[in-house]
């Protein structure tokens, strides 16, 4: 019989799917209402609820980012994309080949580079604004190398047919992981991108083969990829997070999850996040026995929202 | 009133089990023999959920902040019964938990009904009247924009296309667009208008007509596309309700989405048919005025009906013009209660034989 202990295993998560719809009702028409101009605050409280509802050991997290800090970044990743479509448009205008070609290109490669420079201002502001007794998330990742890296990474898989696209999202989730800081806290990930290749190989052919039905289990292996290559350092101590759903469980959760959206023609939405993110936490353990009370304070402030905007307008979920 | 707390130096995450008294101006924290004195005019609110029994304050100048972490579901209220002057903006989620199924599909639907409302009224009345405020000069320059695209694939006819600008021009329609009729050699059965000016007539076309009155039917129609600013109206009308869709959509899942997509579509399809037919009044409209025979226009529908290779029977609600059995029903009964003085244009006919 396992020992009941005092240390924290996962997270816990206390919000209601009611609550949440009325959040996101209220959002939602306010957005409407002001021609998608409310977007940052909406944002700013679903954010804060989430965080203020989820628990480690007692406490809660809580999302200090505000919609006017938002705004800000919102207001200028829009800049960004008139300007970008702007160029595109006036180099089509010309009507002169040469030009439209040029224009085409500088499009392309604006949407390459903005990709890694959103990522990396998204992280750098999400984790800055976040924090569990009084003490912040920090990113620490560089955006140069990150660039260097996504660029490298989009090269060589067009060129291999995006067979590298495994061995990419390993590099790039191993730079992010281990670029993110919790106080004193660090953290690793150690998936390999032979290991996500054969993986999703496997999946997809077994997928097919059963018509559908491995699908499950090809998610619950991703969900283990994913979840238990993270490893979290303190002290130079890593500890383990094992994923411990099972395919059956994930078949039921999408099943019920499929049947409520659908019958209520969307308005189950937010019970159904809710779901989700408690079936995450709750099958997320850490391994072994964690101690939550030192963790020092380590990380600086950081306000800048546009890159975290841009993320959101390119439609993009990293985490 | 005295509060069990958790609080936190901001340094670490070590807790400190405190208690917390609060009095007008300050809260008083205890820990053990020590003291602290919080001035409840330095504490940073943010927006918090209101009635949650869990609240974090957070305390302080610059950052690292301090912060206390409780769990009571009368703090909020109790302090702000000690200082009625702070501002903390709350939102009540408890509402929403206690409100009964019968609220909550009274919310949905009234939402329901604001989203359809604006998209099928708000919507295509402000893309209408941005349309209308268009300038005419903008519209040509992009239909020549869209002309250049267009016509390098063209294989023009020159002298038909020489023979058909005069046409229009015997036609004496005055217009804010300057009209630049193009006669292309293809094999399809058609003819467009772009936004400022530009049509553009396949040949197989003019040799399926059998008349000078046809042809001006099919330019009258063509015209008045470009009048009406019909391509210039559809164009803001599909974006300013994409723009609606997607807000409504981003949080819909794939199946809701894919639904309301494909209702859409159908809806405009209806919405390019009304522009046809108002394309088919106006052009009859303009025939009329010049006393030409429009007969002209049924026949041309007549021809359009005749069997072509590889064209599939589409069902009116799928069609984007209404079907043409319907078009030479509504433009007979136009006609019908008019006098017509049908009687033969010299010009016309004359440049006619040359195309």
């Amino acid at each position: 019989m396992e020992l009941i202990t005092k240390e924290p295993r996962s997270l816990k998560f206390h919000g209601s799917g009611g609550a949440l719809f009325g959040i996101l009702i209220v959002n939602f028409l306010l957005t409407v209402v002001t021609l998608g101009l409310y977007y940052p605050w909406a944002k700013a409280k679903r954010l804060k609820y989430l965080y203020a509802e989820t628990e480690l050991a007692d406490s809660r997290f809580t999302f200090h980012g505000t919609g006017n800090e938002m705004f800000k970044g919102f207001i200028k990743a829009i800049g960004i994309f008139i300007l970008i479509y702007g160029v595109l448009f006036l180099c089509a205008m010309t009507g002169n080949t040469a030009i439209k070609i040029v224009g085409v290109l500088i499009f392309f490669c604006a949407f390459i580079i903005i990709v890694p420079l959103a990522i990396h201002g998204s992280m750098r502001y999400r984790m800055s604004r976040t924090s569990w007794r009084s003490i912040h998330f920090g990113y620490r990742g560089n955006r140069k190398e990150l660039i260097m890296m996504y660029l490298k990474g989009i090269f060589l898989s067009v060129i291999t047919l995006y067979i590298y696209l495994a061995w990419f999202a390993c590099d790039l989730r191993s730079y992010i992981i281990g670029n993110i800081r919790f106080g004193s806290i660090s953290f690793r990930y150690e998936g390999k991108g032979k290991d996500l290749f054969l993986m999703n190989l496997k999946g997809l052919f077994l997928t097919i083969i059963t018509i559908g039905i491995y699908s499950f289990w090809w998610f619950r292996d991703m969900m283990r990829f994913y979840i238990n290559n993270i490893k979290i350092v303190k002290n130079e101590t890593a500890y383990n997070i094992k994923f411990n759903g099972s395919a059956g469980d994930i078949f039921i959760l999408f099943l019920t999850n499929y049947f409520l959206v659908i019958f209520t023609l969307g308005i189950a939405i937010p019970w159904v996040m809710v779901r989700n993110i408690k079936f995450i936490y709750e099958n997320s353990m850490i391994d072994g026995e964690f101690d939550t009370s030192n963790i020092q304070q380590t990380e600086e402030d950081f306000k800048d929202a546009t890159g975290d905007d841009m993320l959101d307008m390119l439609d993009l979920n990293i985490i | 009133m005295i509060f069990e707390a958790a609080y936190f130096d901001g340094n670490s995450s070590q807790i400190y089990k405190v208690t917390a008294e609060i009095k007008e101006g300050s809260i008083l924290l205890y820990h053990g023999n020590e003291l602290m004195i919080w001035d409840v005019n330095k504490i940073i609110f943010q927006e918090s959920y209101f009635n949650r029994n869990n609240t974090v304050l957070k305390y302080g100048e610059k950052f690292p902040y301090t912060s206390l972490e409780l769990n009571s579901e009368v703090f909020q209220e109790t302090l702000l019964k000690y200082n009625p002057h702070l501002k903390i903006k709350n939102t009540d989620i408890k509402f929403f938990q206690n409100l009964s199924n019968k609220s909550i599909i009274g919310i949905v639907v009234a939402c329901i009904a604001l989203i359809l409302l604006s998209y099928f009224f708000f919507i295509p009345a402000t893309a209408e009247f941005i349309a209308t405020k268009f300038p005419p000069s903008y519209e040509t320059e992009l239909g020549e924009k869209l002309y250049e695209q267009l016509s390098e694939d063209f294989d023009v006819d020159e002298e038909k296309t020489i023979a058909a600008n005069e046409f229009f021009e015997a036609l004496h329609i005055n217009s804010n667009y300057p009209i630049k009729i193009t006669v292309v050699n293809s094999p399809i059965k058609n003819a467009f208008a772009l936004p400022g000016g530009h049509i553009v007539v396949y040949d197989e076309i003019l040799q399926s007509m059998n008349s000078e009155d046809e042809f001006a039917a099919l330019l009258c129609h063509e015209y008045s596309h470009v009048a009406l600013k019909h391509t210039t109206r559809s164009l803001f009308r599909s974006l300013g309700t994409y723009m609606v869709l997607s807000l409504v959509l981003t949080d819909v899942n794939g199946i809701v989405g894919v639904l309301v997509e494909n209702a859409h579509n159908i809806k405009s399809l209806g919405y390019t048919r009304s522009l046809e037919e108002e394309a088919d009044n106006y052009g009859l409209k303009i025939m009329l005025d010049r006393g030409i025979d429009p007969k002209g226009m049924v026949n041309l529908f007549k021809h359009l009906k005749e069997p072509q290779e590889n064209a599939v029977d589409i069902p009116e609600f799928l069609s984007t013009h209404p079907l043409l059995d319907e078009r030479i029903k509504y433009i007979e009964k136009k006609y019908k209660n008019k006098p017509v003085s049908a009687k033969k244009n010299e010009e016309l006919s004359e440049i006619w034989k040359r195309l």
